[in-house]
Order: structure tokens, then sequence, then C-alpha cells
């Protein structure tokens, strides 16, 4: 995985690969996650599945793949959210492991990230104390793991943070952590001391209520940027009215820290999740029963065709020119980001479903 | 409602409480909020536009994305916490959706 910032995105990838102890020709990997327990290595290009790689404790399947920076090991969310598995891509042993729960707290994980020198791991929990006659909801915070720290790694330090949080990023140098929540907060990842905040639910525009943010599928390798799709309803019109309710696409740039939300159509669709595209920066791809590609400069819908099925998640190539559809079912859908045709289908081993867990891009 | 027969307590409710004048005191859900964050949205029934179109394609497809990290806990059995064999076994929902068994709290 590259964190590149730059739009010269494909010059940048091959320098950074070619100065790293990586293979000379680097490729991209795709990495899938299957339930019960399944990590998928699939090479695009070839479409076809490189290697399958079984997760301890997998079920009821993966929840979150989140690749180091090197593309060297996965960390996976398994074990009903209860622990996070670093598998070695290439030996396909568990070199990381952090169990979470420990009676009579019950721990879950919803979202993590990894520091960009891959040092550290961040993982956001839920934790709940089972008493005996009764739940105790406890405070969410981000538990911070060194990746160096083995099968029975224990926090290094634990962070408070915002409740309602389904991903977590970290920014490109570092120096932030930022939380996707009702709107995006910003964590200083040494202490996790609030030191900004991105208003999304209170974005507060005059006309409109407070937009509505699904997100659980990361896709930021390529790009540096994260994307989410919303919806929000006008206060203007009659509810009634077509237009009352429009969607847009949030943009958070890893790099910049720029951030911004604009609204593109009114909602006709239903839509999970995007991407951008790391060349064609103006360009996003959003998926759910349907592919649509967005203009991101003049806020247009440039295309949108059907889907042969509903895929909640998407990645996309290093070079811009294909997106990876993910999630769900049990295939990756590769279409093409000029035209939207599809270019082939990679079903996956077994059949099995994919479900939440989002397809992540590593270049090895 | 002379050809319409309840099924359900609310059902019942709405006929029983028609018939004192008091329609407005029962609530139908007749709309869908838009979006997806709110939990308690029906999901499985319509879709944010009140028809079906919008929906999962195929339907079955939504199941485990839904079950495995408690997205709906009301309408999917959770397999998180309190069920968590429900889909042991049936790892393609469309392929083994016939294999799901009803869940009942246990007693």
């Amino acid at each position: 995985m590259m964190r590149v910032r730059s739009t010269s995105l494909a010059s940048l990838l091959g320098a950074a690969v070619l100065t790293a102890s990586a293979p000379a020709v680097a490729k991209d990997y795709l990495l899938a996650g299957l339930k019960p327990d399944k990590l998928v290595l699939v090479d695009p290009e070839a479409r076809k599945v490189e290697r399958t790689y079984t997760l301890q404790d997998g079920a009821p399947g993966p929840a979150m793949i989140i690749p180091s920076p090197d593309g060297r090991v996965a960390y996976v969310i398994v074990n009903r959210s209860e622990a996070i598995s670093g598998i070695d891509l290439d030996s396909g042993k568990e070199v990381f492991r952090a169990d979470l729960s420990k009676p009579p707290e019950r721990v879950k994980a919803f979202a993590a990230d990894i520091s960009p020198d891959g040092k550290e791991l961040f993982v956001y929990v839920s934790p709940v104390e089972l008493a005996s006659d009764e739940y105790k909801v406890g405070d969410t915070r981000i538990a911070v793991y060194r990746t160096s720290d083995g099968t029975a790694a224990k926090p290094v330090r634990v962070l408070p943070a915002p409740r309602r949080t389904s991903l977590i990023a970290l920014s490109h140098d570092g120096s932030k952590l930022y939380a996707l929540s009702w709107d995006v907060i910003i964590l200083d990842p040494a202490t996790g001391k609030v030191t900004g905040k991105h208003e999304m639910r209170h974005w507060g525009r005059a006309g409109y209520g407070e937009p509505d943010v699904i997100d659980a599928w990361p896709q930021w390798e390529f790009t540096g940027v994260l994307v989410s799709p919303y919806t929000v309803m006008r206060t203007d019109v009659a509810p009634t009215d077509p237009g009352a309710s429009r969607t847009g696409l949030m943009s958070l740039d890893l790099a910049s820290g720029d951030f911004s939300m604009e609204n593109f159509e009114d909602t006709t669709k239903v839509i999970f999740s995007g991407v951008i595209n790391p060349v064609r920066r103006d360009e996003a791809y959003l998926v759910y029963a349907t592919l649509t590609k967005l203009d991101r400069k003049n806020h247009k819908v440039l295309k949108r065709i059907e889907v042969d099925h509903t895929y909640y998640a998407i990645n996309i190539s290093s070079d811009g020119r294909e997106v990876y559809l993910g999630g769900t079912m049990n295939d990756i859908g590769v279409y093409s980001t000029d035209s939207l045709k599809r270019l082939a289908v990679i079903p996956l081993p077994g059949g099995a479903d994919q479900g939440i867990v989002a397809p992540r891009m590593i270049r090895r | 409602m002379r050809h319409t027969k309840p099924l359900n307590d609310k059902a019942r409710r709405l006929t029983g409480l028609a018939e004192q004048g008091k329609l407005d005191e029962v609530r139908l859900m007749q709309t869908v909020p838009a979006g997806c964050a709110a939990t308690f949205d029906p999901g499985w029934e319509v879709d944010p536009f009140g028809g079906v179109a919008s929906l999962c394609q195929p339907m079955e497809a939504d199941l485990y994305g839904c079950s495995d990290p408690c997205w709906w806990p009301a309408q999917v059995p959770d397999t998180m916490n309190t069920y968590p064999d429900w889909n042991k076994g049936s790892d393609s929902a469309q392929r083994d959706w016939r294999r799901l068994a009803e869940v009942f709290p246990k007693k």
C-alpha cells in the first residue's frame, strides 16, 4: 500500500516502490475477506486469486482489512470483532494478534488504521462490561498497538474517542487521527486530544437538515482521499418534493487536510461507498446496486450503470484505469473507469460472501 | 375495513381505534427517513423511496452484511453476540439462505 499525495500518482508509485526492497516490478494486488475465516490475495491484472489465507478464529467473517504501508502484512478484524490478526502475506503466518476482550469486559472493534510508518495500529473499540445482571456500556476508545509486539499484543496507549465512529484514518504525516463519526473529529494520535472538527451532521447550512452518513468501507490506499456519500433533506421545500432529499460526496484529503461536502444530485439511488481516481482526481466512482461516475469538480453525474448485484464497497487500481467492486457477495467486479464497462468478474473461493468487509489495495 | 382482517396487534389496534374515531393515535410507518444510519429504519421491507427497487440486489445479498456486524439487530439475527452460529456453514447467503433458521429469544 502506498499513501500517495500528488497528482503524478503513477510515477510516484513507481519511484517509491523501486527505492524500497520490493521486487523490481511492483504490481497492484487486492485483498478481500470471505466468510467465515478467509483472507484472499487477488491479482487483479491476471483476474485471478493468487492465495488464500485462513484466519484463526475468523468467524463469522473478517470485518475490516488494514494493509501495512509496505504491503507485507494484512491486519484483519476477526473473531466477532473481538480480535485483530496480522497475517504475513508471504509466509501466511499470523505475526500479530491482539485479543480485545478481557472478562468481564467485552470489547468490539469497528474500525482501524495503521500509522504511515507501519509501526502503530490504531483500533477503535466499543467496550461493555457484562455484569451479573446488567450490561454497563463503557466509553468508546482507540487502542494503540505496536505492530512489532507479536501475537499477544497489548495496547501501548489508549485514547478517548467519539461514539458512532465507523472509520478512522491517519493523516499522511501521521500527525492527525481522523474519526468519522457524526462529524469528522480530529484527534492527536499521541494523546487523543481533540484538535479540530469538520462538521458533517452539524454543518448548519440554511435550508438543509442534518446529513446522514453511512460508511464502513476504507478505500484511500492509492488516492490519499477518504470519500463518503451522504444524503440530506432540504427543509425549504415540501418533503414530498422530488428534490427534497439530496445526495452528496464528502471528501477528506489525508495529505492536505482539505475537507468538502458537495451535493451532486437529488436522491434517486442508494449509494454506500465511493473512491476517487488517483490520476484523474476530479473523478469519483460510487457504488451499491449501481456504479456511478462523478465529476467532483462540477458536482455532476457523468454516467451511471446497473451492476450485476449489490456491492457495498469499491476500490481502484493505482493507474486509475479500473475500479474493483467488492464486499457483499462472492466476487470482485472489475469495471473500466473510462466507460464503466464491465471488464471481468473474479470469483472468490468457495462462493462465500464477503459481507461488510471492503477490498483493500496493496502494491508490492 | 369490512374487507380486511387484522393479522397482528398493530392492525387490531388500528381497527379498534378507527371505530372510536381515534385513528390519529396509531402511528403507522408510512415513509422512511433518507439514509441508512438510523438503525431502526425498516430497511428490509422497503427502500428509502418507499419501494423495493433500491433494496440490496438480490435482497439476500444483504443478509450477512447486516447480521455479522450487528447492523440491523431488529431485522436480522445478530451473529456478533446473540446467535453466533446462525449462519455457520452457510457462507453464501444467495446459495444457502434456505438453510437459515428463524431464531427465538431463549426463555
